[in-house]
């Protein structure tokens, strides 16, 4: 049996700086949404057909070599051919250049929209919360008003009264009450927030109300509205897609997914082309959507956080 | 979608019965076998007689004097018996025939009207008078009742003054001299008052009934009553109405069909999927891919049919830019109209270089072949309408380079046709004059309003002819009707339009037409044809018996099914 | 909890006026009138008799005047003008049955599918039944409904001519319209219940049930899907209110006489009083929907209570 010599060992003093040091490497809660959305492969390959996507509605219109409103009477309802890639319209329209510039409008809807209803939502329920008391109730009031008027009413009164179909127009009535839900919903979290215990304890052990809101409160919301924007872009075009149905979408020559769709409709069984390519586009952003709100829901929620 | 389409296009709705909207026949050059040929083929029909059909929309009200739209009028129809029907003769033109009233005179002043009833029954059991037809009347011009139709009434004698208020009701030019005599007094000699006998605000009404029901008469099956060939048992509101054949009709023998249902479809799509798999019987099919499938189909009789009417852009005279004629004359001319007619409505419809559509005769030619279209000229003449535009912008001391001038253009509709046609239109234009083009698309209600305000600079309308005569079509540009609200004056126009209407020899009345609408479309180009809508209606071939023709009032009282 | 009802029960009546005064003024504002449908400039004296019948030639402040009596009086919101001698009231409630039935049978098929999916896809996170699930729940959502509603009628009853294509009144009729319908609640219920299933595993009284050994089967029963269906609660509200609205896309589509259709043809009539009294009709539904949910949700969520009860 072999002996271990006194020499092997030597005395350490115990450092205490070293006791409270974490091993593993400290990284912020933004880094490490992005460390476990990027090992997320559904989420990252929706975020790159997403990229996509929004790159071609930038530069498709531009590829084909067709102006998106040219009519030409010699080739109208063609199939997708090398001329013509996606096919040409009831007026002989490059389907391709269409479709991009289609989804420009309904992208901008999308986005736009859900960004001015997430802003608003939040800011209108944060003060609602914060305040509480009759401020809450006040604009609670308010905000069941809105949304108890049916959407369609207001859309169609907003066209009607300001007398035109742009952009600007369709944006101000789809988030008219559009942002209700969101303000509802952030408010809702945070007043379940604020009697959570560790805010108690947060602010038990004197923590400033701001960092609660920054450490605490926004990480949990935020969490809840990605979600919620992940449905409402998706939401918004789709909304944009019903008007469009109903005869109320943008002015032509403008022209969104949900216009070419609806245009389509009527003659699908002739041309499925003409329904496929904006319907899979419809579909397609909707799918990528959702799915990378589904992974940035997982990423961003903090008791998910290994 | 499109027959809503139409509904708005026409403003004259009164006399274009579409009982299957859109789907009415005429001149059915592909309809061989005679319609109306009832006797002959007695035999070999089908023992059970049922007839499936849809309507575009709800009726309004099966209250005569009430509701103003097609559907309900094509329910009316088929349900009371009118004074008289048009009914369609073996080479399918309109005739006159009695129908409530056995026969009929007119004073020789030609103000007085005499209908002599023949014995009809109320589906009740209680006999038809003449009491019921001038009580319907009386309640039609009566101002309580707030009936929209009420003036297509106006030549009967004080009718005017008791709409207003004025005279009682008992004042009106209308009596039932005795229970089977109905004599009608004329303000003054109206020739085309026997076309009056067949619209709804003259159709016979019960007293009691409508005093019982009040408000709520007519607007259920069990709240009125009937004496036509057919009864409505079954209203499902929007979404069908069941009839069933009328035993108490003074006809009933000639009555085939048992019973017809009428389905509320709206959806285009969902009419032509309905037709292809036989739940509906008939339809009227706007879409050139569903017709040329149609056609192919074995079982399918095709009605190809000119409607009596015309589809056209029409300027604001009163517009700073379209005050100008040579503007006008530019925009008129820069439409492709073979190009309109191929890429917008598939061919389907002809290209229009005149006011006056065919069909409509005078005296007993067709005005379109005695008549050359003046656009024709107008075009020939000027084969660059780019300079005429300049021409124009340079008398109003404008800005001549088109690039520079934006115009809008109003539709009327914001459903998915109008939305392509807007886009044809802008395209169009700036291809052909250099000109921007917006395009506002607005529900016709709006459209309506603003145009009647005049605020609008090219607008798009259709208008069918409401009788047989190019005055239908002429008339309506005179300066003291707004019908077409384009503000436009012209004192020989209307001139000419008053000696047409007064005068008796043919060739000279044509003459005055002719000239009429040279003024209107190559001096003035005030309003710019564009197409002549053709219309089509796909029948299963075992259908028999229903009219061809958008006039027709027959319905469906000689239909029936042989083979089904 | 009485007080509070009495409290909410007044704030919706509030809201119901609000929303009255707000839609009568602004549709009387807007151009266009009840005739234009009839797409003639009628002669004066036509209108004016027309107008005078139905109180339209009175100043607009005293035909709300008069709308609001015989709503309160009489609970009566007038007759059609589009649809002369119709009762509004019952014509709404008509129709509203017909979107209800349709509107019940789709949620009632999209919830049972929608939790299913939903737990299943949550047990079986990042798996691939978990993916598919989703994929084919979202796409279902991905492609607008009338799309969904023109390939099933084509194939249903145009192809295979098993269904017919349009009409109302028997079962048959509702299977495809239904079926269109359903596809949008059950990707959301599908959704929802997954991300709350996903909240409640990692609860802790979760690890407490497991660790004292209850079984799986037990542990998604009544700990995970209990706490897990709760905040669906608050989606179902508004969507019960929905049913009644009816959809128009599908309703046209499939000829079915349901409200979403009538509404969208009656403002296009300018029917004012139909406009209105519908108007009316889903703001109250969405109203008391959302007080039950509130209440529900009160009951559910003791936290919640206790927060409003301190107003």
């Amino acid at each position: 049996m072999e002996t271990i010599s006194k020499e092997k060992f030597r005395r350490i003093q115990i450092d205490y700086k070293e006791s409270e040091k974490i091993a593993r490497p400290q990284i912020g809660y933004w880094q490490d949404v992005w460390r476990r959305l990027k090992s997320n492969k559904v989420a990252i390959l929706s975020l790159i057909i997403l990229v996509i996507i929004v790159f071609m509605t930038i530069i498709g219109p531009y590829l084909s070599g067709y102006d998106f409103k040219e009519i030409d009477s010699a080739k109208i309802n063609q199939r997708p051919s090398k001329e013509n890639w996606f096919g040409t319209d009831e007026l002989g329209r490059d389907i391709f250049a269409r479709v991009w510039k289609a989804g420009r409008v309904s992208m901008v809807i999308g986005i736009t929209g859900a960004l001015i209803s997430a802003v608003v939502g939040t800011m209108y329920g944060g003060f609602s919360a914060y305040f509480g008391g009759r401020v809450d109730t006040i604009m609670m009031r308010i905000v069941e008003i809105l949304i108890s008027v049916p959407y369609l009413l207001v859309v169609i009164l907003i066209s009607i009264i300001t007398d035109s179909r742009s952009l600007g127009t369709m944006m101000i009535s789809l988030t008219l009450t559009g942002w209700c839900g969101t303000a509802r919903m952030v408010r809702g979290q945070m007043l379940q927030l604020k009697s959570q215990e560790y805010i108690l304890a947060a602010e038990a052990l004197g923590v400033k109300p701001l960092k609660i809101i920054m450490k605490h409160l926004i990480p949990n919301v935020l969490n809840v509205l990605i979600v919620s924007i992940s449905f409402d872009i998706p939401g918004y075009i789709f909304s944009e897609t019903f008007l469009s149905y109903i005869g109320l979408g943008i002015q032509p020559p403008n022209t969104s997914w949900g216009a070419l769709a609806s245009a389509a409709q009527r003659n699908f069984i002739f041309y499925p082309y003409q329904l496929f390519f904006p319907a899979l586009m419809i579909a397609l952003t909707m799918l990528t959507f959702t799915l990378l709100g589904d992974g940035l829901r997982d990423a961003l929620d903090p008791r998910l956080r290994e | 979608m499109k027959a809503k389409k139409y509904l708005s296009l026409f403003i004259t709705l009164i006399l274009v019965v579409t009982w299957l909207a859109g789907c009415g026949g005429q001149n059915g050059q592909k309809d061989g076998q005679a319609n109306q040929e009832v006797a002959k083929v007695e035999t070999g029909i089908d023992s059970e007689q049922y007839f499936n059909g849809y309507l575009v929309a709800e009726p309004s009200t099966l209250d005569p004097s009430k509701g103003a739209d097609n559907y309900s009028n094509t329910v009316l129809n088929n349900v009371l018996e009118p004074l008289t029907r048009l009914e369609e003769d073996g080479s399918l033109n309109n005739v006159l025939t009695p129908a409530g009233a056995e026969s009929w005179n007119i004073s020789d002043d030609g103000t007085v009207w005499t209908f002599h009833l023949r014995d009809n029954k109320w589906s009740d059991g209680e006999p038809v008078t003449a009491h019921d037809y001038e009580y319907g009347i009386k309640r039609s011009l009566d101002p309580a009742t707030g009936s929209p139709y009420a003036y297509l009434l106006m030549p009967i004698k004080n009718a005017s003054d008791v709409n207003s208020g004025k005279l009682p009701v008992d004042e009106l030019g209308v009596k039932a001299i005795d229970d089977k005599t109905l004599e009608i007094k004329l303000e003054y000699p109206t020739p085309y008052f026997g076309e009056l006998t067949y619209q709804r605000v003259m159709m016979p009404q019960r007293k009691d009934i409508v005093e019982k029901y009040g408000d709520t008469y007519g607007t259920e099956p069990n709240t009125i009553v009937y004496n036509g060939p057919f009864i409505l048992n079954e209203w499902i509101h929007n979404s069908e109405l069941k009839f069933t054949k009328n035993p108490n009709y003074w006809d009933t023998s000639n009555v085939k069909l048992e019973s017809i249902s009428m389905k509320i479809i709206a959806e285009e799509n969902a009419i032509y999927n309905s037709l292809s798999n036989g739940s509906i019987d008939s339809a009227g099919v706007g879409s050139p891919e569903w017709i040329e499938r149609f056609s192919a189909e074995e079982n399918l009789k095709h009605i190809e049919t000119i409607e009596p009417s015309t589809y056209y852009l029409f300027f604001n005279t009163n517009d700073k830019v379209f005050k100008n004629a040579n503007i006008r004359k530019a925009f008129s001319l820069a439409i492709d109209r073979q190009e309109l007619s191929n890429v917008i409505f598939h061919g389907i419809n002809a290209p229009a270089y005149g006011w006056v559509p065919p069909s409509i005769s005078l005296g007993n030619d067709e005005y379109r072949s005695m008549v050359k279209e003046p656009l024709l000229l107008l075009a020939e003449e000027n084969p660059d309408s780019k300079k005429l535009l300049i021409k124009g912008l340079e008398e109003l001391g404008m800005d001549t380079d088109p690039k520079n001038l934006t115009v809008k253009i109003s539709l009327g509709g914001t459903d998915q046709w109008f939305r392509t046609y807007g886009e044809y239109l802008q395209q169009m234009y700036n291809r052909n004059l250099g000109v921007n083009i917006t395009i506002e698309q607005l529900e016709w209600p709006i459209f309506n309003s603003n145009v009647m305000k005049g605020e609008f600079q090219i607008g798009y309308m259709g208008w069918g002819a409401e009788y047989n005569d190019p005055a239908s079509m002429l008339s309506l540009l005179k300066s003291d009707s707004n019908a077409i609200a384009t503000g436009w004056k012209n004192e020989k126009y209307d001139k000419l339009i008053d000696l047409a209407a007064a005068e008796m020899d043919e060739q000279k009345r044509l003459e005055y037409y002719k000239e009429a609408e040279h003024i209107l479309l190559y001096e003035e180009s005030v309003v710019a044809p564009s197409v002549y809508p053709k219309s089509n209606t796909f029948r299963y071939k075992y259908i028999n018996g229903l009219g061809v023709t958008p006039f027709g009032t027959s319905g469906w009282k000689y239909g029936y099914t042989q083979g089904r | 909890m009485t007080r509070y009802i009495i409290k909410r029960v007044g704030y919706m009546l509030l809201t119901l006026f609000i929303i009255i005064t707000i839609t009568f003024f602004l549709m009387h504002s807007i151009p266009g009138d009840p005739l234009a449908h009839m797409a003639k400039n009628l002669p004066e004296q036509i209108k004016e008799n027309y107008y005078k019948k139905y109180g339209l030639d009175q100043p607009v402040m005293v035909q709300y005047v008069k709308f609001l009596k015989n709503l309160i009086t009489e609970g009566d919101l007038g007759q059609s003008l589009r649809y002369p001698g119709r009762s509004v009231t019952d014509t709404i409630l008509e129709h509203s049955k017909v979107s209800g039935r349709l509107g019940a049978q789709a949620i009632i098929i999209g919830i049972t599918i929608g939790i299913i999916l939903g737990v299943v896809a949550a047990l079986f996170r990042n798996k691939w039944p978990d993916y598919l699930i989703m994929f084919i729940a979202i796409l279902g959502v991905t492609v607008p409904i009338f799309i969904i509603a023109s390939i099933l009628q084509y194939s249903f009853s145009v192809k295979f001519k098993i269904l017919p294509t349009t009409g109302w009144g028997k079962v048959k009729h509702t299977i495809l319209p239904t079926i269109a319908l359903s596809f949008g609640s059950i990707a959301t219920y599908a959704r929802y219940m997954r991300s709350n299933v996903l909240e409640v595993i990692n609860q802790d009284y979760i690890l407490t049930a497991q660790a004292k050994g209850v079984s799986p089967f037990n542990i998604v029963i009544k700990h995970i899907l209990r706490n897990a269906i709760l905040p669906v609660i608050t989606i179902i509200g508004p969507e019960i209110a929905g049913i009644f609205t009816g959809s128009f896309v599908i309703e046209r589509i499939f000829g079915i006489p349901g409200l979403g259709s009538y509404y969208i043809t009656s403002i296009n009539d300018r029917d004012y009083t139909m406009i209105i009294g519908t108007t009316v009709f889903y703001a109250a539904l969405f109203v008391v929907a959302q007080l039950i949910t509130d209440i529900l949700y009160g009951i559910v969520d003791p936290r919640i209570r206790v927060s409003e009860k301190d107003e």
